[in-house]
């Protein structure tokens, strides 16, 4: 007994020795445990702290049958003082650790997104005048849907303004220059996510108050059997949770009369041959993401469509109108209003819904 | 009358290390830093990383190595103070048994 008391009280050299050549040992186990032979991050942390429990357990058992441990040394004095070394070292080590609470590497991370998208929207200003290369311009693309990919994934809290600066910079690096076909679509893919990212920081930040789903009904789900109109309304953020709105046979759907309005993760049911969202008025605008439109009659211009599923719906496109679709599928969808006889852009829509045979596309044009 | 054995203190069963308390404390506190000091640090890096556009599998890997680290930090830390609690209240009982009142 007085050995166990040795060991976890007076041997404090011994004790740490045991400690980082268990640890060391179990840590070798789990890297080669993760990285050779691809075990889940759960059993193998599991399994490294067994290991390690049983190797400090074995040195233990050692030190108390024998009265000596692999690492023990010559016999010290037993009374283990706080050196000035270790006092200053330990203290370095806490006040890293408080300066990475303090400074907040979330707002280090936000910082750092900031001034990269900046940078790049300059850039993008600079270059429409210096006239780059197609293949330069669309590493400038990738570059911001990466950061914006980073970004929305880990929440990092990005500038909304900035975003929507560099949106603007996307937008008219585009306009008035004629990009090869793929750069130009990577280019408005950039400013939809731009866009899309734009309106989920306000939410974060507060700047929109969206409409809960609870506001939209209590059971999760609402019919509307007359056209809802949404008049003059400057930004109108609807957000669910795949809450579901079931257009009914007297007409419902929505009219937004000169508004901006997102439609969030609200699923969309219909059974009537108007329309689900209809916008009017040159000012209205709509964006729509990650919903499911089943059983809908949609026009599909001018509303940006960002990871949104039209299933069994009646498809119309006016030729000539911007159409913004960003990995949208369409599942068993009745495309007879949109064909080549309407035009280019119908006939380039129809073949890209057929090719995809239901999975995500991309497809983006502005006039 | 029988005579009823008295439970010591806390401070009692602590009270005759040849280490003071403070010290004892104060070092271990130390000693746990350093132990929670490199996945706080890898953390950290690996935040920063992400904000200057790493690549996802590096993140993966560095997220892998953090959370084993941590959890093994975690382990010893749990270890040690049970050992350390268990070996001096034994220790602190025996020796308050063995005085005689």
């Amino acid at each position: 007994m007085n050995r166990l008391i040795d060991f976890f009280i007076n041997e404090q050299r011994l004790k740490w020795k045991v400690y980082v050549a268990s640890s060391g040992i179990a840590f070798i186990y789990a890297l080669v445990r993760l990285f050779a032979f691809h075990g889940s991050e759960r059993s193998v942390g599991f399994e490294a702290v067994i290991v390690l429990f049983v190797l400090v357990a074995t040195f233990v058992t050692v030190y108390v049958a024998k009265g000596e441990a692999f690492f023990t040394e010559a016999k010290r004095p037993k009374t283990v003082r706080l050196g000035w070394r270790l006092a200053v070292t330990g203290a370095v080590a806490a006040s890293l650790l408080v300066s990475t609470y303090v400074i907040g590497i979330s707002s280090l991370q936000a910082a750092i997104i900031d001034f990269r998208l900046e940078s790049l929207a300059t850039l993008l200003d600079t270059v429409q005048a210096a006239n780059p290369t197609d293949q330069k311009l669309r590493a400038r693309y990738q570059k911001i849907q990466s950061i914006v990919g980073t970004s929305s994934t880990y929440q990092i809290q990005v500038d909304p303004s900035i975003i929507e600066k560099t949106q603007t910079a996307v937008s008219r690096s585009l306009k008035g220059r004629s990009p090869s076909d793929q750069t130009e679509q990577l280019g408005w893919a950039t400013a939809i996510d731009l866009q899309s990212f734009a309106y989920a920081r306000k939410v974060e930040t507060g700047a929109i108050t969206p409409v809960t789903p609870r506001q939209i009904a209590n059971t999760g789900g609402y019919l509307i059997n007359s056209p809802v109109s949404l008049d003059n309304a400057n930004v109108l953020y609807i957000q669910g949770e795949h809450s579901w709105i079931a257009l009914g046979p007297g007409g419902g759907q929505f009219i937004l009369n000169q508004s901006n309005v997102v439609f969030d993760k609200i699923d969309f049911l219909g059974s009537v041959s108007v329309s689900a969202i209809e916008l009017v008025g040159d000012r209205s605008s709509a964006l729509v993401r990650d919903s499911i439109m089943e059983n809908v009659t949609q026009n599909l211009e001018r509303i940006t469509w960002v990871d949104v599923r039209f299933e069994k719906s009646r498809i119309h496109y006016k030729e000539g109108a911007p159409l913004r679709l960003r990995n949208v599928s369409f599942k068993d969808c009745d495309l007879s209003q949109v064909g080549g006889f309407l035009g280019p852009v119908n006939y380039e829509l129809e073949k890209r819904i057929k090719e995809a045979q239901g999975e995500p596309i991309t497809f983006i044009y502005e006039p | 009358m029988n005579r009823k054995t008295v439970a010591p203190t806390f401070w009692q069963l602590y009270a005759d290390h040849v280490r003071p308390r403070g010290s004892l404390l104060l070092g271990d506190a130390t000693l746990m830093l350093f132990v929670f000091l490199p996945p706080a640090m890898l953390q950290a890096g690996l935040k920063l990383s992400e904000a200057l556009g790493s690549r996802p599998a590096f993140l993966n890997a560095g997220e892998m190595i953090d959370g084993v680290w941590l959890l093994l930090a975690v382990g010893l830390i749990c270890l040690d103070s049970t050992g350390k609690l268990l070996t001096l209240s034994i220790s602190g009982w025996r020796a308050a048994l063995q005085k005689k009142p």
